[in-house]
């Protein structure tokens, strides 16, 4: 896929969807903040891009609300780092949203597609 | 940019966030990270090093996003995080912290905090209960609402050394018409009455008191009322206030007392009120009051001085003008009865200062006392708050490091020494309570007379705001010198230092200074323990002059108007006497007027016939006893030359006396006294031949056997009241009955009383002393305690701060005895140091005690080499036991910790 160049997504949709994003990429395993907000930014070709100063304050949020849990791991050669993994809590809260976006999704589309002639 | 760089900009940003430091660090390390990755992302595809750095920067100070988003989520810190040492106090929130803070130290090292608040605990205790002890005994001794303006009036005459003098009565008239100072004059007398109520007669002793004495002393009656004005008058004076404890055991605490009627003597008298349960002015045994008249013979009465006088003071007049007005009264007197009063003059001293006057002797030693327990109780707790702080040297240099300011931890340090003071005082006020409790029953029921408002010893507000007051100063003054040590250290040595490297120095000698003046004021305390040990040990074994062992006493009173011929009293006491004698067990039987040692004397001034004679008012004056002539060998006093009085002896024989060995010392020296004759002033015109001399009897103070005194016979002076002495073999109360129903065939109407053996009475004279004795003792132990704990907590600490130096020495091969000479070299020298330090003490504030001494000297050698060794080997024995423990270091597991 080339890369394109990041458009500007409205804030509020980004908003809307932060934690969903967040909370899909550390469902199959824990990461770390740097790479939540790489893994943002590759997946979505560049279209999404959560910086520091507004990813960090996500991730307290939602470790404050017992969706995801930071540890501090080090590994041989590295310096320690907080990963983030989901909880069981947030393995609810994930489905949810994902389901409730997919409706959301699914219903724009509906709207949103040309009307055949 | 470094990761240093990153983590000052990140912080920087939460700077106004109020951020716990845990937190804010975790948050600081985390964004770092970030920061660093997107840098060297930035680096990797092609930024140069200022671009890279200005683009990672933007995305941090995005608009203070961060800030913003942040301050939502994360929880502020109310209070300012110490560590940190933000510039922004909130001073309520910060004491409350130190307080929970101060809470946790105190729990995680309960051991030591408990020894402090012991230590001080003890000494507030002490001083506490001293404190309630001299506020009742000496500070407030009276419940009477006019005490500071009452004074005791006494005549003197200072030629012949009487300082302290009965008043006669006619002098009470004179004062009252003429005095312009005081407001009120009241007179007491004691009298002697056979009470009978409910048919059985019994003696009883009253105040007789002016009408005005309740309200001159400013007290209310519990029951009832006081007397009135007039009430002292002829006709309307058949009336009595009965004591609170007479009202309780002789009539049961009827609550209808007042206003019935009693037989005092045969007359009725009705009850009229009911003092409150603590008065018992004068303290002299009185179970009532009842009005004083001055009958016309008193109102001209010089001559004989007897009565007890109280002034009250007009308002803002001072004891100085009283005096003053006094003299310029006696000097009228003194020239309108020349007879009587020549030479006499008057002096006025406060209430206070002479009912309080035993103790005042003692009080420089009883409050010096309590001082030196306060210092060495403070001195302990400095000891133990220095190691405390010691042991927490690391703590506070990391916080100091991390940003705390010194005052803010010195004012953490002080806010936990109060906490321990708080608690110690609050323990302290506990043990003093029952402390007092214990005292108060303990005392002798017989001291109150001594030392008035003892009984009502007990804390009170003055009290507790001065214990609450010595609480508070104590933890500042010694938490704060600990407190300024332990932030005073040098933060890059302590923090690199192992955790058991001895630190030599300042904290060192402060330890071994405190510990030397614990030892030097226990010494001190000790050694006046000691003292008074050995005073009393003496007043135990010297001869009294008489022996009082299986000695009984009882007194009886003939009443005036049924005996008022002397020759009724003289059969009475004779037939009395005679069937005592014949009871079983009976070995003597005598009868004296005023019995040895119990206070009672009476005195008289005399000329020695073919002497030239004395001036008027320079005559000598010498003590007199009335007694029969068994009296002598019933008490155990020893005739030494001539002869004993006998019955021939009577009232028309050649009026006779005997003298004591005083007597002929001070006045007959180089003379015979036996043949010798002597007038007294009462009888001047009868010249009395001596016929005996007797040993020396110990004055009521149990101080003096110099006192001169001279014998009357009972025949040729029959009294109205004696003492009956009765030597019996086996347990001697067990006579009294016998001898009750021997008096009550006599005479059914005639009782006696205050049955007691002599042995008791001396007991009550001795046992203030023996009180002053215990309370030094059980000070003085409780100081060697003390200064024991201090020492022992000194030098373990000691030991334990240099266990990897033992451990070293013992694995090159030092004994025992190396390591011993170490320890104990070190611990002999803080005893001898601190020994000698109290020695000089000692010497100096021993003359306190002078007064209280008897047969022994201040500087006593005997007792202060005892006590010293005493102590020295207690101090060295705390001191061996951390010497044990250095002994048992494993210098393998010192040398593998290393």
């Amino acid at each position: 896929m080339p890369y394109m160049i990041p458009k500007m997504i409205d804030r509020e949709l980004k908003k809307g969807s932060a934690e969903l994003l967040i909370l899909s990429l550390i469902e199959a395993r824990p990461r770390h903040g740097y790479e939540i907000s790489k893994q943002i930014e590759t997946r979505s070709q560049g279209a999404l891009r959560f910086h520091v100063a507004s990813l960090y304050p996500l991730l307290y949020r939602l470790e404050k609300r017992g969706w995801i849990q930071g540890r501090w791991v080090e590994k041989a050669g590295q310096r320690r780092r907080r990963y983030y993994k989901l909880t069981s809590e947030g393995k609810k809260v994930l489905a949810a949203q994902r389901s409730t976006w997919e409706t959301f999704v699914a219903a724009i589309n509906r709207i949103t597609r040309a009307e055949p002639a | 940019m470094n990761a240093t760089e990153w983590k000052q900009a990140i912080r920087n940003q939460l700077a106004d966030l109020n951020l716990d430091p845990a937190r804010e660090m975790e948050i600081v390390e985390e964004l770092s990270q970030h920061m660093e990755d997107r840098y060297r992302e930035l680096l990797s595809i092609g930024a140069s090093k200022d671009e890279a750095h200005r683009a990672a920067m933007a995305e941090l100070n995005q608009n203070k996003l961060l800030t913003g988003e942040l301050r939502r989520v994360e929880r502020a810190v109310k209070y300012e995080p110490v560590a940190l040492g933000a510039g922004r106090t909130n001073m309520l929130a910060d004491i409350g912290r130190d307080f929970r803070f101060g809470a946790r130290m105190i729990k995680k090292n309960a051991g030591l905090a408990g020894l402090v608040v012991f230590a001080l605990a003890l000494g507030i205790c002490i001083n506490t209960t001293i404190f309630s002890s001299v506020d009742a005994m000496v500070l407030h001794p009276f419940s009477f609402s006019n005490e500071a303006r009452l004074v005791v009036l006494f005549e003197r005459k200072l030629s012949i050394g009487i300082t302290r003098a009965s008043i006669s009565p006619g002098n009470v008239i004179e004062w009252r018409a003429q005095s312009q100072t005081l407001q009120e004059i009241v007179a007491m007398h004691n009298r002697e009455y056979i009470m009978t109520c409910d048919g059985s007669p019994e003696r009883c002793t009253s105040y007789a008191v002016s009408a005005s004495f309740f309200d001159t002393l400013g007290v209310e009656p519990q029951l009832g009322r006081g007397f009135q004005p007039g009430e002292d008058q002829e006709g309307r004076e058949q009336v009595a206030v009965l004591r609170h404890a007479f009202w309780q055991t002789r009539f049961g605490g009827d609550p209808e007392i007042v206003g019935k009627q009693i037989l005092l003597d045969g007359k009725q008298f009705t009850v009229i009120g009911v003092m409150p349960e603590h008065f018992d002015f004068p303290y002299d045994g009185g179970e009532m009051w009842t009005p004083l008249v001055f009958g016309p013979q008193m109102t001209r009465e010089h001559s004989a001085h007897y009565m007890r006088v109280l002034g009250l003071l007009k308002p803002g007049v001072t004891v100085e003008q009283v005096n003053a007005d006094l003299d310029r009264i006696s000097k009228r007197i003194e020239q309108q009865y020349p007879d009587g009063e020549a030479g006499h003059t008057a002096v006025a001293v406060s209430l206070n200062e002479w009912y309080t006057r035993g103790v005042r002797v003692a009080l420089p030693a009883i409050i010096g006392s309590a001082i030196f327990m306060l210092l060495i109780a403070c001195s302990n707790v400095a000891n133990l708050l220095l190691v405390r702080a010691s042991t927490r040297r690391k703590e506070i240099a990391l916080r100091l490091a991390m940003g705390a300011s010194r005052w803010r931890l010195i004012r953490q340090l002080l806010t936990e020494s109060v906490m321990l003071a708080i608690a110690g005082g609050t323990l302290g006020v506990m043990m003093a309570s029952w402390s007092l409790k214990a005292i108060v029953l303990g005392i002798p029921p017989g001291m109150s007379r001594y030392i008035p408002g003892w009984s009502q010893a007990g804390l009170n507000h003055r009290v507790l705001a001065f214990t609450a007051l010595i609480s508070v100063l104590t933890g500042v003054l010694f938490g704060l010198l600990p407190a300024l040590r332990a932030t005073g250290t040098d933060l890059n040595q302590t923090l690199k230092e192992g955790s058991t490297r001895t630190v030599k120095g300042g904290s060192n000698r402060m330890r071994n200074a405190l510990v030397v003046v614990e030892l030097a004021l226990s010494l001190v305390l000790l050694i006046g323990a000691g003292l008074m040990v050995r005073s009393v040990i003496w007043i135990l074994q010297t001869d009294l002059g008489v022996k009082p062992d299986g000695v009984v006493t009882m007194n009886l009173v003939w009443p005036r108007e049924k005996y008022a011929q002397a020759q009724q009293r003289l059969n009475i006491c004779e037939q009395l006497l005679e069937r005592i004698a014949a009871l079983p067990g009976v070995i003597n039987v005598g009868a004296v007027h005023a019995l040895p040692m119990s206070g009672k004397i009476d005195g008289n001034s005399f000329q020695i016939v073919g002497l030239p004679e004395f001036e008027p008012g320079k005559e000598p004056h010498t003590d007199f006893r009335i007694a029969t002539p068994g009296y002598f060998a019933a008490i155990g006093t020893e005739v030494q030359r001539g002869r004993s009085l006998n019955e021939q002896d009577t009232a028309k024989a050649k009026r006779v006396l005997l003298v004591n060995d005083a007597f002929a010392a001070r006045f007959l020296k180089g003379t015979e006294p036996v043949g010798q004759r002597i007038t007294m002033a009462s009888d001047s015109d009868k010249p009395l031949e001596i016929i005996g001399v007797v040993a020396n009897v110990m004055n009521a103070d149990l101080d003096d056997l110099a006192e001169p005194c001279v014998y009357l016979p009972f025949a040729q002076n029959p009294v109205s009241y004696m003492t009956l002495v009765i030597r019996a073999t086996g347990a001697s109360v067990e006579i009294v009955p016998a001898v009750r129903r021997e008096l009550a065939e006599i005479d059914a109407g005639l009782p006696l009383s205050e049955a007691r053996l002599m042995t008791d009475v001396i007991y009550e004279r001795r046992s203030p002393k023996e009180v002053m004795m215990w309370m030094l003792v059980v000070l003085g132990l409780l100081a060697l305690a003390l200064a024991a704990v201090g020492t022992y907590a000194v030098m373990a600490y000691a030991v334990a701060e240099r266990t990897q130096e033992f451990g070293v020495r013992i694995a090159l091969g030092a004994q025992t005895a190396d390591i011993l000479k170490v320890v104990m070299g070190r611990g002999l020298k803080l005893t001898l140091i601190g020994v000698g330090t109290g020695l000089a003490g000692a010497f100096t504030l021993t003359r306190a005690l002078a007064r209280l001494l008897y047969g022994i000297t201040p500087t006593d050698m005997l007792t202060f080499a005892g006590v010293s060794l005493g102590l020295a080997m207690v101090a060295l024995l705390a001191c061996y036991i951390p010497a044990r423990r250095a002994l048992r270091v494993d210098p393998m597991a010192v040398l593998r910790c290393e």
